[in-house]
């Protein structure tokens, strides 16, 4: 009698004690939150499991805490709302604005969330992304576009969550839009500082950005090859890493971009298979993704000075004497940080037509 | 080769001494025209019918009158059989001893006649009906004793297969038999069997598992610590491991012991196939075990307490399916247990003939109509299912009746605390197995205590293992 009660006290005490049935649960797919008149406005994507294709309903509560907006689900809808499958959490911009802080506080402490869901910026329109769009189409246009484009990168939760926190990094948050077709594209990086956004990176700032944080695998870009005519390259291997001295008791960051590619179009009257064209054409190309990286510096240093890079984080690991006595002004260095940008590329495959398509 | 001495009585001795004083050796001592003569032959070996009718009779006919010369050339020629050998020595005399011939020593010869008197014993053998395999001998033990012992004996001719006699039950007075190769069977393990049954109080035995539950100190376990078996290759093949076989009259299965976990999980089949097939067949069998106990007390964990372990479009699906019915999963759980058991039941207590129409119910039943009434989900089914199958994959009746027991536990462990439930439920369900022991050793073994090499061999095969790493039967004494 002792050890039963003993066996069901430690059953009791585990607090794993939460018994649901699966079809009394609300599967949420994504959430999206707004803000109008100092209320949240929450809007949670769940599957239909009422009917065989996997349709899915967009609810929308109101509150001024987040959990509150969550909690009032259940004067709409009879099943639990349950989130521990939830994969997408969009962030209006006027929110963001506003800082993150209070609203991701909930999903930290919600111990039914799991933290590795995606998060993105809507620049408008947020509540109206999940009531159009399945999140699980959003999650692979997502998926897709940071693997074949450079200008895209995912963040998950746990990663924002840690940037926000950590020294000497800011956090970036990549963007999302919806168009009068009703139609989502993915824009770019939005930059913050601290829990706040400042502004949003262009589509070659963005790729600057990656390019950096060596977050760039793949992509397509072009460039002049002449006066008036185009070329373009995709990329095969890219490694980009930076280091930072101390000049004068002044950090100097030193970028090396190493990597291959191949030319996929050419459309100037240029002879690759000519040693010297190559060169010249390599010339042209580094010199690009040099003027890529530099004017992503220059923006983000002198539009927004934020530290999005994680050069302070850098020193923070590898100098920290330095960074013990600069951290107070770090904002200051920052600003007026000196760098050098190295660019290597290389032709790996030049494919085998060596002349452009043309007639004659 | 030790030659024959002319005093037949020293033969006797040596025999008697050799064979350990097998009680199913007969001699027989005769006078015969004033000479000595003595018959000796394996009883269970042996046709009694023959040896009377050809052997007996030419012997103790009355109407020699005349002295015989050279009795030895007499016989030669008056004994009626078609193979006679003449033997001179004490290896050929005890090997053909034990295939099933009779041997006339006649006093002052230093040979011996060896008479072809061997019984069929074959006859009224069929096939094995619960342990079926694909490939191997499909004989099976019978209701006959002699024949039982017989059949082992056919398997290993070897003059250390011993045989242990006892008639048990003071009403039954039915014998028993304990078998075992003396130079591999641990001596202790055999005295204390045999002590166990000789302290046997009972009226009458009809099954060995009778025997085996009385003197097996296990009535605590669902699972069993013995093997029982109808297929006289297996038992032969265990006999070869260091194990004891037990026979009883008037029961076509014979037990083993001890046995180990791993024994449930071998079938003699897994000797005839080719060693890397068999061995995947093993682990199909390991897998299977977890399968079945596992199964429906895990689909309960993860529907109802830890939905995040489940991935995304699975829930959907699952959520789906659990959509209008009216149970909640671990009653929807049971009643399909339920069913499936009482199903199991009546196939076993109804006749072939009922059998069929039987079937098509409960497949219908479990299947297509309980899942269009809207009573149970579909994936229910395919639980429930997975589990029986699975359950049935060992052969040993007692075992998954063992199994089920621990399936159940595991199910209301699952329903009341989740996955945590289940890992309770398995710290109980470990603990028990490694705490079991079988006449003295321990049933996990070669889990606990861990033994690595043995460990292999009881999982995977090696043509090496097989074939040539135990040639000489005296390093086998391993168990």
């Amino acid at each position: 009698m002792k050890k039963l009660l003993l066996l069901l006290i430690s059953l009791t005490l585990c607090g794993c004690w939460n018994y649901k049935e699966l079809n009394y649960l609300s599967i949420v797919s994504g959430i999206a939150l707004e803000k109008s008149n100092d209320e949240y406005i929450l809007g949670i994507q769940i599957i239909n499991t009422q009917e065989k294709n996997n349709n899915f309903i967009t609810l929308k509560t109101k509150g001024k805490t987040v959990h509150e907006a969550l909690n009032n689900i259940s004067l709409i809808s009879s099943k639990k709302v349950y989130i521990g499958h939830n994969k997408l959490f969009i962030i209006d911009e006027k929110i963001a604005k506003e800082g993150i802080e209070q609203i991701i506080d909930f999903l930290m402490r919600e111990p039914e969330s799991h933290k590795q869901f995606q998060v993105l910026i809507a620049k408008n329109k947020t509540l109206n992304i999940l009531e159009n769009i399945p999140a699980k189409d959003i999650l692979l246009l997502l998926e897709v576009a940071s693997k074949q484009k450079g200008n895209i990168t995912k963040v998950t939760y746990d990663e924002l969550l840690s940037n926000i926190h950590k020294v000497g990094i800011e956090p970036v948050i990549p963007v999302i839009e919806l168009n009068d077709t009703n139609k989502i594209t993915l824009i770019g990086m939005s930059v913050f500082k601290g829990d706040k956004l400042l502004g949003y990176l262009n589509y070659n700032e963005s790729l600057g950005f990656n390019l950096i944080r060596n977050n760039v695998k793949k992509d397509v870009i072009s460039f002049k090859c002449d006066s008036n005519n185009y070329g373009s390259f995709e990329i095969v291997t890219l490694n980009t890493s930076f280091s930072i001295k101390i000049v004068n008791d002044n950090p100097f960051v030193n970028i090396d971009t190493i990597g291959s590619l191949y030319l996929s179009e050419i459309n100037c009257d240029l002879d690759i298979s000519k040693n010297s064209e190559r060169k010249k054409l390599m010339g042209i190309i580094n010199q690009q993704m040099k003027e890529i990286i530099k004017n992503t510096i220059e923006t983000v240093k002198n539009e927004y000075n934020t530290d999005i890079f994680g050069f302070g984080y850098y020193l923070y690991q590898n100098n920290y004497q330095y960074w013990k006595n600069n951290h107070s002004n770090w904002n200051n260095l920052f600003k007026n940080i000196a760098y050098k940008i190295n660019v290597d590329l290389n032709i790996s495959k030049k494919g085998s037509i060596l002349e452009p398509a043309k007639e004659g | 080769m030790k030659k024959l001495p002319k005093d037949t009585s020293k033969i006797i001795s040596y025999i008697m001494n050799k064979m350990n004083n097998n009680p199913d050796l007969i001699i027989k001592k005769l006078n015969f025209n004033s000479n000595q003569i003595a018959i000796i032959f394996n009883e269970n070996m042996v046709s009694s019918k023959t040896i009377n009718d050809f052997i007996l009779e030419p012997l103790t006919e009355n109407n020699i009158n005349k002295k015989i010369d050279n009795i030895l050339e007499y016989l030669k020629t008056y004994i009626p059989t078609t193979k006679m050998i003449e033997i001179n020595n004490y290896e050929d005399l005890i090997t053909y001893l034990l295939n099933g011939y009779t041997i006339i020593l006649i006093d002052n010869y230093s040979v011996c006649l060896g008479i072809e008197t061997k019984n069929i014993l074959d006859s009224g053998i069929s096939p094995a009906e619960n342990e079926k395999t694909l490939k191997g001998p499909k004989d099976a033990f019978t209701e006959n004793y002699q024949t039982n012992i017989g059949l082992i004996r056919k398997r290993l001719k070897y003059e250390n297969l011993k045989l242990f006699n006892k008639s048990i039950g003071t009403i039954g007075k039915s014998m028993v038999g304990v078998m075992y190769i003396e130079e591999i069977t641990n001596k202790k393990l055999v005295n204390k069997i045999i002590n166990k049954i000789d302290k046997i109080k009972i009226e009458a035995v009809f099954d060995v598992n009778q025997i085996i539950e009385i003197i097996s100190e296990n009535e605590k376990n669902v699972i069993p610590n013995f093997l029982t078996t109808e297929r006289p290759d297996y038992a032969a093949m265990q006999l070869l491991e260091g194990k004891i076989v037990i026979i009883l009259e008037n029961t076509p299965f014979v037990a083993i012991v001890p046995a180990f976990i791993t024994d449930f999980f071998h079938t003699p089949e897994d000797m005839y196939n080719r060693p890397i097939n068999a061995s995947i067949n093993r682990l199909i069998r390991f897998i299977a075990f977890i399968l079945t106990i596992l199964t429906p007390a895990l689909y309960i964990a993860l529907t109802t307490y830890n939905h995040e372990t489940i991935p995304e479009d699975l829930i959907i699906n699952l959520s789906i399916q659990r959509n209008g019915v009216p149970f909640s999963t671990i009653i929807e759980a049971i009643l399909m247990i339920l069913t499936f058991e009482i199903l199991k039941e009546t196939d076993l207590r109804t006749s072939s003939k009922i059998g069929s129409s039987l079937s098509i119910v409960g497949s219908l039943i479990l299947g297509n109509a309980a899942v269009a009434a809207g009573i149970v989900s579909p994936i229910m089914v395919i639980i429930i299912a997975i589990t029986a199958i699975s359950g049935l994959i060992v052969s040993h009746n007692d075992f998954i009746n063992g199994i089920r027991w621990w399936r159940i536990m595991f199910l209301i462990g699952a329903s009341l605390a989740g996955v945590i439930g289940i890992v309770i439920v398995s710290l109980i369900f470990i603990t028990n197995l490694v705490s079991i022991k079988s006449f003295g050793y321990s049933f996990s073994y070669p889990f606990s205590p861990f033994n690595k090499k043995k460990m292999g061999n009881n999982i995977i095969i090696s043509f090496y293992n097989r074939y040539f790493k135990h040639t000489s039967t005296s390093e086998r004494k391993n168990i």
